[in-house]
């Protein structure tokens, strides 16, 4: 049995349950599909009752959707600008809230220069960032860190955004 | 010159392997109620808070137990009690445009929201269960799967 369900921001997405026998999809809150032997039947909504009490145990466990920061930088500088040190502090009171052991940070930079500079200037935007939660007493053992040089922009080169967009580090708490 | 040049392609590489090589964990553990075990090959290890998981181990939850873990695209799934769960496939490195996110609903219950691969690649996300699949194009869904 399969329910489709609002997600935390109250959205309803799409899912296509495909047996052997057909493809059901179900776009709408609580719709329910039955999978037996490859055939999938939609049966209409499901009581949110029942949803809860069939998947009681499952939801008391959700885990809380990871929230992104995004710090952003001057061109070629290792540290974010001034104006994201609130958003330094509100990441280390996340880690608190959540006792959160899982933790990313991943570095970037915008295309302009050379891509081997690139990629370490990346590098050292993310280890500048765990340094400094480290410092603040946040277990090194939790941050993994990763890098991307110019390779995964937030905004696409040639799009009406910024450039300066990209140059940034994003932290994902977890 | 071609000394530094050599180091330092090198270090690009030996970067790209510790990022991307199979070593990397998929996900950890971010709750746990009563007893949960991460299958990993010949070894069974009790998860806690915090405990990672890698690709192709399978996760078991008792009677009165559950578990809640989140994977590196931020997918979330729990189980319910005498629920099992095999990580079969993943993959998230947006840079290269590689995406696989494949998991495997063995027996009981189920809460799933998707990440950022079933927005970027939504053919990429398959949910397997004994009698079909589920294609994910977003974003939370329960599944019941009788034993």
């Amino acid at each position: 049995m399969i329910v489709l369900m609002p997600d935390h921001d109250g959205e309803v997405g799409t899912i296509l349950v495909e047996g052997s026998d057909g493809t059901v999809t179900a776009s709408g809150s609580h719709d329910t599909v039955m999978l037996r032997s490859g055939k999938p039947e939609a049966r209409g909504s499901m009581e949110d009752m029942e949803v809860r009490a069939v998947f009681a145990d499952a939801m008391r466990v959700e885990p809380t959707p990871p929230r992104v920061f995004l710090l952003h930088h001057a061109l070629e500088a290792v540290a974010p600008s001034e104006a994201y040190l609130p958003v330094i502090e509100e990441i280390i009171a996340e880690i608190d809230d959540r006792k959160s052991l899982d933790i990313s940070i991943n570095g970037h930079t915008d295309s302009s220069g050379d891509p081997e500079f690139n990629m370490q200037l990346s590098e050292r935007r993310a280890n500048y960032i765990k340094e400094l939660l480290v410092s603040r007493g946040v277990r090194a053992a939790s941050i993994a860190t990763d890098f991307h040089g110019e390779g995964d922009p937030l905004f696409p080169i040639g799009s009406d955004a910024p450039v300066e967009m990209n140059r940034r580090v994003e932290v994902i708490v977890r | 010159m071609k000394v530094s040049l050599v180091f330092s392609v090198a270090a690009v590489l030996c970067a790209g392997m510790t990022a991307y090589g199979d070593e990397e964990a998929v996900g950890s553990v971010r709750s746990v109620e009563g007893e949960v075990v991460i299958v990993r090959g010949e070894d069974e290890i009790a998860a806690e808070k915090g405990t990672r998981i890698f690709a192709q181990d399978v996760l078991r939850t008792q009677s009165e137990s559950a578990v809640g873990i989140v994977l590196r695209d931020d997918t979330t799934i729990s189980l319910g009690p005498k629920s099992e769960l095999e990580m079969k496939e993943f993959d998230f490195q947006p840079d290269k445009g590689v995406f696989a996110s494949i998991v495997s609903m063995v027996k009981g219950t189920f809460v799933y929201v998707s990440g950022r691969i079933a927005e970027i690649a939504p053919d990429a996300v398959k949910v397997e269960t004994p009698d079909g699949v589920i294609a994910v194009r977003g974003t939370r869904f329960m599944v019941k799967v009788s034993g």
